[in-house]
């Protein structure tokens, strides 16, 4: 059973990664493929998509926080993160920028996704100015900071997972 | 100007086909788990994490007259009042086999000074491996000394263990470890409750 919910866990943090990692980069790659290329198709598909990538980024902080609670309770106890190890605290690093990754997506889904999807484009293509509102600047560059804490905590996990601390 | 437009969709294959690589590159990275030697103990198959964690291993070991002794306690971090498994494990350091068959003690010593001798019978079917219950009754360090003798020779060696009141009242690590997963739980929470009631929710009506 242990190693049932040991695979589980597993398989569950590598699918919240392909979600969270993976939707990240795409959508840095593409917002500033639509900025340099001034392409207002690719930002009228990104505007579009939001509310699904919105869900899918949502399922994957769920799917990794759930999957590493989960890793806790099988090895012990939720609390025991290995302090005072070096182990320990770069888990602790990792927890607490997940954190603000969390706190980060959540301002961007409350405070400035309802502003962009209000001004998103319609079908005939009205309204093309999108990438040029405070919103969507802030939701790119919000998005582009939760890309560089959710690399610094594959980095951090990578190293974990390779280093014997 | 036909160069110029055949120049674009060559650098977005190329930029695809790099990012494509790089992804794959992670993907075999994170996947990759390399095949460990095992020998003795608990299990620890598998995982390097859990292997360098000794989350299933043995917590401490010494070597008393050429024996090699392996010790852990179930759970990591005893707490007074609940029980507590203590397994020992023994080894010849000169052959490197399993010394099974012998009749050891545990000698308990108490933050207070007390003593208490426990006999540590062997489990059946499981060889070398010495094993009892103890219910600990007070906080602080105990001592945990294990004497047995092989083939005439007495050997002993002492282990330490410091028991907590609870597994909230630890050790600042234990704390600062709850504290953190709590937060993050919070944090989680809060986040998705706001998320779902965006979902729900008209758009805010103040300005940006």
């Amino acid at each position: 059973m242990k190693h049932v919910l040991e695979y589980c866990g597993t398989l569950f943090h590598l699918v919240g990664i392909l979600l969270l990692v993976g939707g990240h980069i795409w959508f840095g790659f593409l917002t500033a493929m639509t900025e340099r290329y001034n392409d207002r198709e690719g930002a009228r598909f990104l505007a579009r998509h939001l509310p699904l990538m919105a869900n899918m980024f949502g399922i994957g902080v769920l799917l990794l926080f759930g999957s590493g609670v989960l890793r806790l309770l099988v090895w012990g106890e939720p609390g025991l993160i290995f302090l005072p190890d070096p182990y320990g605290w770069l888990l602790l690093s990792k927890l607490v920028l997940y954190m603000l990754i969390v706190i980060n997506g959540a301002l961007i889904e409350r405070r400035y996704l309802p502003y962009v999807l209000q001004e998103r484009p319609d079908t005939t293509g009205a309204g093309t100015a999108l990438h040029l509102t405070s919103a969507w600047s802030q939701v790119k560059v919000r998005a582009r900071l939760n890309l560089l804490l959710v690399l610094i905590v594959v980095a951090l996990g990578e190293a974990l997972r390779y280093s014997r601390l | 100007m036909y160069r110029a437009h055949q120049s674009q969709p060559s650098y977005h294959a190329q930029g695809s086909v790099a990012c494509c690589a790089l992804l794959c590159a992670i993907g075999l990275l994170i996947c990759w788990t390399p095949v460990l030697a095992h020998h003795g103990g608990l299990g620890i198959e598998g995982d390097l994490v859990q292997w360098a964690l000794k989350v299933d291993q043995w917590q401490d070991e010494a070597i008393a007259q050429g024996h090699r002794i392996k010790f852990l306690s179930y759970p990591r971090q005893p707490v007074v009042g609940n029980g507590t498994r203590l397994v020992f494990e023994i080894q010849s350091t000169a052959t490197g086999q399993y010394v099974s068959g012998l009749t050891a003690e545990l000698e308990v010593h108490a933050p207070d000074g007390t003593q208490r001798l426990l006999p540590l019978p062997e489990i059946t079917g499981v060889t070398a491996y010495y094993e009892t219950t103890l219910a600990f009754e007070q906080e602080g360090e105990y001592a945990l000394t294990i004497r047995s003798v092989a083939a005439g020779v007495p050997f002993d060696t002492t282990f330490r263990k410091a028991v907590s009141r609870s597994t909230l009242h630890g050790d600042w690590p234990t704390l600062l470890g709850y504290g953190t997963v709590l937060a993050a739980f919070l944090v989680t929470w809060i986040g998705v409750v706001l998320s779902v009631q965006r979902r729900f929710a008209a758009v805010w009506s103040e300005p940006l």
